[in-house]
């Protein structure tokens, strides 16, 4: 397996990178494990923390260019604990967590905030993966600030006009649905 | 409400001019509720604009089907190579080679056979990883009883999410098991029509396997093959099937 240094990590995941993907998961999950298995969690737990711990890392390398002052083990360590205090809290389990010797680095603040808009926009992107096909493409569209004629032209519709109704159709819909789930309810 | 609504994608999109724009945002100011709705939409905008989010979390899920849900055999392996295993293990290789043979040398399949041998029920959801189980209590609830093979009750949650794709999915699996077919097939029909879902190549699969179970061969042969000319997970699986019934 190829080896990759911090720097490399950070650009792989960037970029979503397969390879570097594979040789975190490879190299450092098995350590996240014990910890969550350590501490009350189960092994579906750690992967669940793992993997949100890698969506938060991704967004902090696009937002803030991330960049390391320690080994990516004990940054993508650090973040996982703190998710995990963070669920253990929300199960009111946190007094069995048991500390650890394990080397952490001092995260920022966003950690939290990151992972909370994480789960928001999935939530957001699941609805509008339920949305009809040419929903989706007419808001694909609008997003991409393609103008209403050449939407128009794209999706054979006969006036810009039923473009901006048929929008406003489908991001109401989307919106709507997005309300009605709980899970966005629970996360305000 | 809807005009508010339409004035805040207008705002959202640089649409509101003038007069109408300072009315708005004294109107904002002062209301929370219209503040709080634009935070809203501007997120999810901003959710549509960045795919890489959703990109990640999928390649992760495929990551993690491949490392972990599909080698559930992972530890066990490991323990193979202690030699005081090894000889269990041969024993129960020799005990599964031999199974399997006999099985095999039993040609050609009736299909009672072949769906003995290739149907299994989906594991709930709850023991994988997905963004629905957290969706309300009665899919939570649904795979209580799921999981307790009480697919009676089961279906009665699945069927309360109306819609819902990952409901539907699992209703399917409780009518084969229930042996409503014709109603399997028009939960599993709905899945496939959606086509934008995780659930597709399982319910193409399950699909095929009612025909065989409802013997409609003719049927049972047409949807394998459009499963092993496709790249689906179940493809190979899908021609060994086609074979023995031709």
């Amino acid at each position: 397996m190829q080896e990759y240094k911090a720097e490399e990590i950070l650009d792989g995941l960037r970029n979503r990178d397969t390879n570097v993907l594979d040789f975190i998961y490879k190299s450092f999950f098995q350590q996240i494990k014990i910890f969550i298995n350590q501490n009350s969690g189960t092994d579906e737990d750690a992967q669940d923390i793992y993997q949100d711990a890698i969506l938060v890392i991704y967004q902090k390398i696009k937002n803030d260019n991330l960049t390391l002052n320690c080994s990516f083990i004990t940054y993508l360590y650090s973040v996982c604990r703190l998710l995990w205090l963070k669920q253990l809290e929300k199960r009111k389990k946190s007094q069995e967590y048991v500390e650890n010797s394990e080397k952490l680095v001092e995260l920022d603040d966003d950690i939290l905030k990151l992972y909370n808009s994480n789960e928001r926009y999935i939530i957001y992107q699941v609805h509008f993966k339920k949305l009809s096909q040419n929903c989706q493409k007419i808001l694909e569209l609008y997003m991409a600030r393609i103008q209403l004629k050449e939407i128009a032209n794209i999706l054979g519709y006969k006036s810009d006009q039923y473009v901006k109704k048929r929008k406003h159709q489908c991001k109401e819909k989307l919106v709507n649905s997005i309300k009605n789930d709980p899970r966005y309810k629970e996360l305000l | 409400m809807d005009k508010l609504n339409q004035q805040i994608e207008d705002f959202l999109d640089g649409n509101l001019l003038g007069e109408e724009l300072d009315l708005f945002l004294k109107q904002k100011e002062q209301e929370q509720d219209i503040a709080n709705e634009i935070d809203l939409r501007l997120e999810v905008n901003q959710s549509l604009k960045d795919k890489g989010l959703f990109q990640l979390r999928e390649l992760l899920d495929k990551q993690r089907n491949d490392f972990f849900i599909k080698d559930p055999f992972h530890n066990f392996r490991k323990d193979l190579l202690k030699t005081w295993h090894l000889a269990a293990a041969s024993f129960s290789l020799i005990l599964v080679v031999g199974g399997l043979w006999y099985i095999l040398s039993n040609k050609p399949y009736s299909t009672e056979k072949l769906v003995t041998k290739y149907y299994k029920p989906a594991h709930p959801i709850g023991e994988i990883r997905s963004v629905e189980i957290r969706s309300g209590d009665a899919l939570a609830e649904a795979f209580n009883h799921y999981k307790k093979n009480d697919f009676n009750n089961a279906l009665k949650y699945f069927n309360s999410l109306d819609n819902q794709i990952t409901a539907k999915f699992y209703s399917g699996v409780c009518y084969i098991e229930l042996e409503k077919f014709d109603q399997a097939i028009e939960s599993f029909t709905f899945v496939i029509n959606d086509k934008d879902n995780l659930f597709v190549e399982q319910a193409d699969w399950y699909l095929g396997l009612i025909y065989l179970m409802n013997n409609q061969r003719q049927m049972a042969i047409s949807q394998f093959e459009i499963i092993s000319n496709g790249d689906s997970y179940y493809a190979s699986q899908a021609e060994e099937i086609i074979k023995y019934l031709n």
